[in-house]
């Protein structure tokens, strides 16, 4: 699903330039789990935005499902991000000022799902995480685990291929954390890839694979199972 | 502590130059054109102040009754001003004067027009003028002595002294000169480039010992000490005691030199109205509201960039800063952005005095060492510097810094709501603006465009003066001749300013109760054709009025008076003791007045003045240059002591629109300032929204949005603001226009769509405005401004 090749990232200021990404190649399968490892300012992030079309790559190849994508101007990449590409994050994201299914609605939305088909996918997906008794309330009004519960259903609303998690658990105690990673292995159990950056070797267990990466490169893939 | 204070404003400033610029340039501008009103309202209030006796002058006014109406004249007969000051207690000199009048003086091989006035003695006392060389007791000793005013006397003589020289008037007479008085600077009311005693003009005009000929203006000082209500209670029927009941169609009052120039309009019934005034107040408002608006955006701009700075108050917080520093930090910061403003607006009103007073048709000047105008642009740098400081001082200033470091975003709260409000305050004001120009053009160009009755265009006038009555077919032949010229007709008034008027006229049938003024023209049997007028009825004179010499004819509103179609040729009129037999009807030309429905009822008759105006009709499509060079040299072949001087017929037409035009153009000028600095406004709400909305506009990013709809997001709540403008700025357009055109009795409807313009442009101004910073809020890298959240 994912094939990047010799990937090259560079961020300049008007005095330096340090190498984000150098020379990396990495490798993902339909349906794998992978979790990304490595220390703070490593390039995991920086990556992961790559491959969720969020950032450009300076040189390399970026094919996803078979298509060449590294040189997709803003359109095409909004289009190929909002119909194929779910996101959770640390921080998760949620927009203070709508209620829990209006985030949710939010890519529905954007692809133009017709208001009867959103209203039915997202409170199926509310049900799904658990959350459907909060429908109407603002994410202020939520636990720290219920709020990235809305996030992960955002990030499936639309039924992705790929969902990008970066650090999902990184903002939650143990119990809720254990909660979201339970989520991502049933969605990934039901068939959608899934990349996830993590500093947790106890949620990395969760994955089929760990990439652990230092200053920018891959050094080391481990098989988890 | 200042030194740091005033280093780090430098630096904050000098940091985010390009929010300072706008913020200083917009507070300047606000300033520029705040001050260049006041200038122009300080020169309307403090005309006439130089008078040391201001306050005791006054202009004898009289009040005359016409079929109901009340009319106020500034016109007062021969006798009446030694009269009143002989008889009435309180009045310590009256005198009378010309309405004025341009001769052309001569010294040796110099000959120029200049404007002065036949005027009694009393009246340089009365103006308390200062002679630079002659004196009080010499000035009017001769008769023919006339009095220079300073440059004029420069101009013929140099630097030499000029009393003993001799000047030829109008190639005529020759006169002494007989002093040298100071000019009167350029806001004053009298204006003389020379004075001759009154008893010369007295002389030739046996007409002024008649005290029911009102033709001279009489000013009068009262004593300090006087009762104005007791001499105004003897004058209002004092024409009428003296001529024993004779003379009863006026009652006169004196009218104060303080109200001049401020009121010195009256309505139908007689009473005063507010005059240049209403104009002077409404202009200071909306200065007021400039300064204010661009006083408050230059807070506004401040509390939006306070985001930025968030952090740095709470760093300053704890490494100890106190609150009361940081409040001093950010006044000084505000008073210096206020200073570089003031001095920017200096240098801009400097800048723009010029084309200001080519617009207005003033001469303002700046001084700044003038107390009052050092104090008002010292006022404007505190009070902007303070009231712009205050707000984001007090504000930063309370940032809870534990909060503030950690990135938590402080709510706008009541600011929010000021910001927003400001908004739309400054889009009404603007809205408003836009449909008071709008409509003020159209309804200018509504009556440029009206149907005079007369052709105006390719029509020259130029005075019948010197020999040229005496030459008057010859010339007529001549320009003729040239194959350029189709018509020549004369008129004794130009018709764009018909000053004489009288009633007592009767015809058979007219209510004897009733009193008309009706206006008299004299004009010559060219007079008509040259101004390609038509005739309703009748016909026109007859070429030198052979048997022609009691014939008059009337306009159509006349001839309708006198009966309903009009058609009244044939008919008599009774004036003076005389009979006028009615060979003609012209159908309606507008005179004096261009903006009202009907003319006056007239009357011309058919008389050869030694002066007057010449309308010069070319034929279509000749060349003007050259045909102009022709009349100059016929002209002056017939009349070589006279420079020749012309202006086009259009040219006097547009003088009408002087004091409307320059309504126009400060309006038009406040509209576009109004919008520039609501659209700073604006500018830094949309900055400040976007600054705020930035992680909310990165999800959405994130999510699928497209930039357009993030822009289109984004600028919804500034189109919805806009739009509350145009709703409130409507009802108070229309309210203010209909109360402004309600002065003119030919005028146009407004039109709705001078609103849906206003309102689109708007919304226009505004999108445009919000969109650059609504683009740069969605085209920024989503995940960058989340990890920056």
């Amino acid at each position: 699903m994912i094939k990047i090749t010799n990937l090259q990232k560079f961020y300049r200021t008007e005095e330096v330039e340090t190498v984000a990404l150098n020379d990396l190649n990495i490798h993902v399968q339909e349906g794998e789990f992978v979790a990304v490892m490595g220390p703070s300012g490593c390039g995991k992030s920086t990556l992961l935005n790559i491959i969720g079309l969020l950032d450009d790559l300076d040189e390399g190849s970026y094919v996803f499902n078979n298509v060449e994508v590294a040189k997709f101007n803003e359109r095409k990449r909004s289009d190929l991000r909002k119909h194929n590409i779910g996101f959770v994050f640390q921080s998760f994201n949620l927009i203070d000022e709508l209620t829990v299914f209006e985030n949710v609605e939010l890519p529905l939305i954007y692809t133009n799902v017709p208001a009867a088909e959103r209203k039915k996918r997202v409170e199926e997906v509310l049900e799904k995480v658990q959350i459907m008794h909060r429908r109407n309330h603002f994410p202020q009004q939520l636990s720290g685990g219920q709020q990235q519960r809305v996030a992960v259903a955002r990030a499936v609303v639309n039924n992705p291929k790929l969902i990008l998690a970066d650090e999902p658990t990184g903002n939650l105690d143990s119990s809720n954390g254990n909660e979201v990673m339970n989520l991502l292995t049933e969605l990934n159990e039901a068939g959608t890839t899934i990349v996830m950056v993590t500093h947790s070797e106890h949620d990395a267990k969760f994955s089929d694979r760990v990439i652990r990466m230092l200053d920018g490169q891959v050094i080391m893939e481990t098989t988890t199972v | 502590m200042i030194k740091i204070f005033i280093k780090s404003a430098f630096r904050n400033l000098w940091k985010t130059k390009g929010y300072s610029f706008l913020n200083i340039f917009g507070l300047a501008v606000g300033i520029t054109a705040a001050a260049l009103i006041f200038l122009w309202v300080e020169d309307q209030v403090t005309k006439n102040d130089h008078f040391p006796n201001k306050k005791d002058i006054y202009v004898v006014k009289s009040k005359q009754k016409y079929d109901g109406a009340t009319y106020v004249f500034q016109a007062t007969p021969g006798p009446f001003a030694k009269a009143i000051a002989d008889d009435i207690a309180g009045i310590k000199h009256a005198a009378r004067l010309d309405w004025g009048q341009n001769f052309l003086l001569t010294v040796g091989d110099k000959a120029i027009f200049q404007r002065g006035s036949y005027a009694d003695p009393a009246l340089l006392d009365i103006l308390s003028v200062e002679y630079v060389q002659g004196d009080r007791r010499s000035a009017f000793s001769e008769l023919n002595n006339i009095v220079l005013n300073e440059s004029t006397a420069k101009r013929f003589f140099g630097d030499e002294a000029a009393v003993g020289k001799t000047i030829r008037v109008n190639n005529d007479e020759s006169y002494t000169v007989s002093g040298v008085v100071k000019d009167f600077p350029e806001n004053s009311s009298f204006k003389f480039d020379w004075i001759i005693d009154f008893k010369k003009y007295q002389l030739a005009n046996p007409w002024l010992e008649n005290w029911g000929s009102n033709g001279l203006i009489t000013v009068v000082q009262l004593e300090p000490t006087a009762n104005l209500s007791a001499v105004n209670a003897t004058l209002l029927d004092f024409a009428k005691a003296k001529t024993n009941g004779e003379v009863t169609f006026y009652q006169n009052f004196l009218y104060p030199m303080t109200r001049w120039n401020l009121y010195d309009v009256f309505d139908s019934d007689g009473f005063e109205q507010e005059g240049a005034l209403k104009h002077i107040r409404l202009f200071s408002i909306i200065a007021w509201v400039v300064l204010l608006i661009a006083c408050i955006n230059f807070m506004n701009l401040a509390t939006a960039r306070s985001e930025k700075r968030a952090k740095e108050v709470g760093m300053r917080k704890v490494v100890g800063a106190k609150r009361y520093t940081l409040i001093l930090q950010f006044l000084s910061e505000a008073l210096i952005s206020a200073a570089f403003a003031v001095m920017l607006a200096v240098g801009l009103i400097y800048l723009s005095i010029g084309s200001f007073n080519s617009l207005l048709n003033t001469n303002l000047t700046v001084d700044l060492l003038e107390p009052t105008h050092l104090y008002f642009l010292g006022g404007i740098l505190l009070t902007c510097g303070l009231l712009a400081g205050s707000y984001p001082a007090f504000y930063l200033s309370s940032f809870n810094p534990l909060k503030t470091l950690k990135g938590a975003k402080q709510k706008a709260g009541t600011a929010g709501f000021i910001r927003r409000g400001l908004v739309v305050l400054q889009y009404t004001a603007s809205v408003l603006l836009v449909i008071c120009t709008v409509i003020i053009y159209q309804q200018i160009q509504h009556t440029k465009n009206r149907d005079l009755g007369f052709e105006r265009s390719q029509v020259i006038n130029t005075s019948l003066q010197g020999n040229m009555a005496k030459h008057l077919d010859v010339i007529k032949d001549q320009l003729k001749a040239t194959g350029n010229i189709e018509d020549v007709g004369v008129s004794d008034n130009n018709l764009m300013d018909i000053g004489s008027n009288a009633s007592g006229f009767d015809w058979e049938g007219k209510d004897p109760k009733s009193q008309i003024l009706i206006s008299i023209l004299n004009a010559d049997d060219d007079f008509i054709p040259s101004l390609s007028m038509t005739l309703h009825d009748g016909r026109n004179f007859k070429p030198h009025f052979t048997g022609d010499s009691t014939s008059v004819i009337v306009n159509a509103t006349l001839a309708k008076m006198m009966q309903a179609d009009g058609m009244v040729t044939g008919q008599t009129l009774h004036w003076n003791n005389e009979l006028h037999t009615i060979i003609g009807v012209v159908n309606d030309f507008m005179f004096n007045s261009v903006f009202s429905v009907n003319p006056e009822p007239l009357v011309i008759f058919p008389t050869n003045y030694e002066y007057g105006t010449l309308y010069i009709k070319t034929k279509a499509g000749v060349d003007l240059p050259e045909t102009l060079s022709q009349i100059e040299r016929i002209i002056k072949a017939n009349n070589p002591e006279y420079p020749f001087e012309y202006r086009f017929l259009d040219e006097t037409f547009n003088s009408k629109f002087t004091s409307v035009v320059r309504v126009q153009n400060l309006a038009s000028i406040f509209a576009v300032l109004s919008i520039f600095i609501s659209c700073l406004g604006l500018f830094g709400l949309a900055s400040y929204s976007a600054e705020q909305r930035a992680k909310e506009i990165s999800i959405r990013k994130i999510l699928g949005a497209s930039i357009g709809r993030l822009v289109g997001m984004l600028n919804k709540e500034f189109i919805l603001l806009v739009s509350l403008s145009c709703l409130i700025a409507f009802p108070l357009g229309w309210w203010f226009m209909h109360d402004w055109l309600g002065s003119y009795k030919y005028r146009i409807d407004i039109s709705w769509t001078v609103f849906l313009l206003a309102a689109c442009l708007a919304i226009l101004i505004a999108v445009l405005t919000v969109s650059s910073h609504a683009w740069r809020a969605a085209t920024a890298n989503p995940t960058k401004t989340l990890k920056e959240q």
